[in-house]
């Protein structure tokens, strides 16, 4: 019984919030404590599949699981390695605290809240563990669909118009991935990613054109995903407009995107010499351009929810210096940086949100009104300041440390330490400013703006929970920064030895029927 | 063949890529729609292109046509539907929230007589307005 139970715990984190969703949907509007103890129930489960999974996955090599048994790479595939079960276990622990930061009573302001939160789940959870690059496609779509609609969720101009245009791209982009798979099945005859690497190694020459090309829109798709310069301009105005406790959740939005690019270029497209190379030094300059572009747009934000946003944006780039690299000690420490951006954006969205209901008319907007007295508000600020910045001794300086020693090698070095310590003095400056716009300046008597001081909306201990309990992750991750950052090394070793992600999902690649084709 | 469906996909997606650049909702909900079609071709087309031939295993059959891009396209045909539903919803709600059909959704004070003007009347009514 245990063991039949055990082998199956790949597709639990997907099931789970699919499983809960429709008993959401079904239930409707009515009973929110209902709805919340679904979600709350959900969300316990999910940490601990996640948790059972990372573990399993820790201490062997990647699990396959066939949907309905059919041998890959026909029929639909899930494939469990340590970075899958790493996004999963990030994801649970942001779900856990969203949910949480929501049931305070954002939940309430529309309808179908935890049921199109739980597709989320499933959207995201599936993209980490899918094994073929169709289900990606499809997982991609779920959970944009349910984002669209958190992104809306509670209504308002500000969320139409952001929401207009972040549909809008994310359609043109589905249109791109869907012609970079017809072109992959057209010319390989396959969309499992394991079959697709070892078709990848005996394409013949007069194919390979139409190969790159594939992969390089494939590649394209995702980093509009992980808003790489110049497809960015989407995720500060969505990111700005959601609710906090939707925001938080978005922040491994984009990491899905990265973590995509990782898997199909290391597990596919390094491999194979027609494909080798595509993600080349373009990108680390890409990459680049995004964390200079982050750091102006933090400079100039006018509200710490789009401030957040675009942090989120530099932490997005800060990741892509990466996949180019082919270093694995580099990958063990961006997926370090991964871990702990993700978590910190989350927090940092949730105390926006705090700060926001603090201070009554003014909400977040970075002008001289209320000032915030609550000295739990101000250490948390603190805390997550400092981190963001990449101070020491917070998580975000760990992660920043490992990702330049790292890359202290590679032939672009002077250029990657240059933009991150600068964009990393501009954040500290950008972060300070607000700081003291929010926390100590009070306006000056001639430009009192009256009706910008009101008593502050009463905030529920769900929100101060989920918030510090975030933060405290992030304390952890200083804590347990050897722990974590063994692992991720041992993910970025299974990553980079695409053998035992093949081995695991085919292991016999000359049992397979192959159909000729013209 | 092959050429008529090559220059089919590329009508379409060309018409597609320019709505998508308009200015105005509709436009681009248009242009949204006709590059799905244009993909969902494409992806049809992945599969090669055979005549009168079955997808599944029959008896009478000598050669069979490649089920999967079917599947796919079926699939990306349900996506695409769902996600054109949600994009309109939300172009409607942006129109009756701004009072106008802009992409960038404007707002228009409460007090502008003209909003319920504007709101009311078809999209392209309102452009010959702003042409004339």
């Amino acid at each position: 019984m245990n063991h039949s139970i055990m082998s199956h715990s790949p597709i639990l984190p997907i099931l789970i919030p699919f499983v809960s969703s429709m008993l959401l949907l079904m239930l409707g509007n009515r009973r929110a404590c209902l709805q919340r103890g679904i979600s709350a129930l959900s969300a316990i489960l999910l940490l601990t599949a996640s948790a059972h999974l990372l573990w399993l996955t820790d201490s062997g090599s990647p699990l396959s699981y066939a949907l309905g048994d059919w041998t890959p790479p026909f029929g639909i595939t899930l494939v469990a390695d340590r970075l899958a079960a790493l996004g999963v276990m990030v994801t649970s622990i942001l779900a856990a605290a969203a949910l949480l930061y929501a049931s305070a009573g954002f939940d309430q302001k529309g309808r179908h809240f935890h049921a199109i939160f739980q597709l989320q789940l499933v959207g995201i959870n599936g993209a980490f563990l899918t094994g073929d690059v169709f289900n990606l496609f499809v997982f991609f779509e779920v959970m944009l669909l349910a984002s669209y609609i958190l992104l809306a969720h509670s209504g308002g101009l500000n969320k139409s118009r952001a929401g207009f245009a972040y549909v809008t791209l994310n359609l043109a982009g589905s249109a791109v991935f869907l012609i970079a798979l017809g072109m992959i099945y057209g010319t390989l005859g396959t969309l499992n990613l394991a079959d697709i690497a070892l078709q990848l190694q005996n394409i013949p020459a007069e194919k390979a054109a139409l190969v790159r090309v594939a992969g390089a829109l494939l590649i394209t798709v995702f980093l509009l995903k992980a808003a790489v310069l110049p497809l960015s301009f989407w995720l500060p105005h969505a990111y700005a407009a959601a609710g906090p406790a939707v925001a938080a959740l978005f922040a491994i939005m984009t990491k899905v995107g990265i973590v995509a690019v990782l898997r199909v270029q290391m597990i596919a497209l390094d491999a194979a010499p027609a494909t080798t190379g595509l993600v080349g030094d373009w990108l680390v300059i890409a990459a680049l351009a995004t964390i200079v572009f982050a750091a102006l747009g933090i400079l100039t934000a006018k509200s710490l929810q789009a401030l957040v946003a675009w942090l989120v944006l530099g932490s997005a780039g800060v990741l892509l210096i990466v996949p180019s690299l082919s270093d694995s000690l580099a990958t063990a420490a961006a997926l370090y940086y991964l871990v702990q951006s993700a978590i910190v954006g989350a927090a940092f969205f949730m105390l926006a949100g705090l700060i926001r209901d603090a201070r009554g008319p003014a909400g977040d907007g970075l002008l001289r009104a209320q000032k915030v007295t609550s000295i739990s508000l101000q250490i948390g600020f603190l805390l997550l300041a400092a981190t963001a910045a990449g101070l020491p001794p917070f998580s975000g300086f760990v992660g920043k440390l490992m990702l330049l020693s790292a890359v202290s090698q590679s032939s672009m070095a002077a250029a990657i330490w240059a933009v991150i310590l600068v964009s990393g003095l501009l954040t500290t400056v950008a972060l300070a400013k607000a700081g003291s716009r929010l926390f100590w300046e009070a306006p000056p008597e001639d430009e009192a703006h009256p009706e910008l001081i009101a008593p502050a909306e009463v905030k529920s201990w769900r929100q101060y929970l989920a918030t510090f309990g975030l933060i405290a992750v992030s304390m952890l991750l200083v804590i347990l920064a050897r722990p974590v950052s063994d692992f991720t090394q041992r993910t970025a070793a299974q990553l980079h030895e695409p053998s035992q992600y093949i081995d695991a999902v085919i292991p016999d690649p000359a049992a397979i029927p192959r159909m000729t084709r013209p | 063949m092959e050429a008529m469906l090559a220059i089919a996909i590329g009508l379409l997606s060309s018409c597609g890529v320019y709505l998508m650049l308009r200015a105005r909702t509709f436009p681009v909900i248009l242009g949204l729609t006709l590059l799905s079609y244009a993909v969902n071709l494409f992806l049809f087309a992945s599969g090669r292109l055979v005549v009168n031939a079955p997808p599944i295993i029959s008896a009478e059959a000598n050669h069979y046509t490649d089920p999967i891009p079917q599947a796919l396209v079926l699939t990306a045909i349900v996506i695409g539907f769902g996600m054109t539903a949600y994009i309109v919803t939300l172009a409607l709600r942006g129109l009756s929230e701004s009072g106008g059909d802009h992409v960038d959704m404007p707002e228009i004070p409460d007090d502008d007589t003209s909003k319920a003007a504007i709101g009311n009347q078809p999209p392209a009514a309102r452009q010959k307005e702003q042409q004339s």
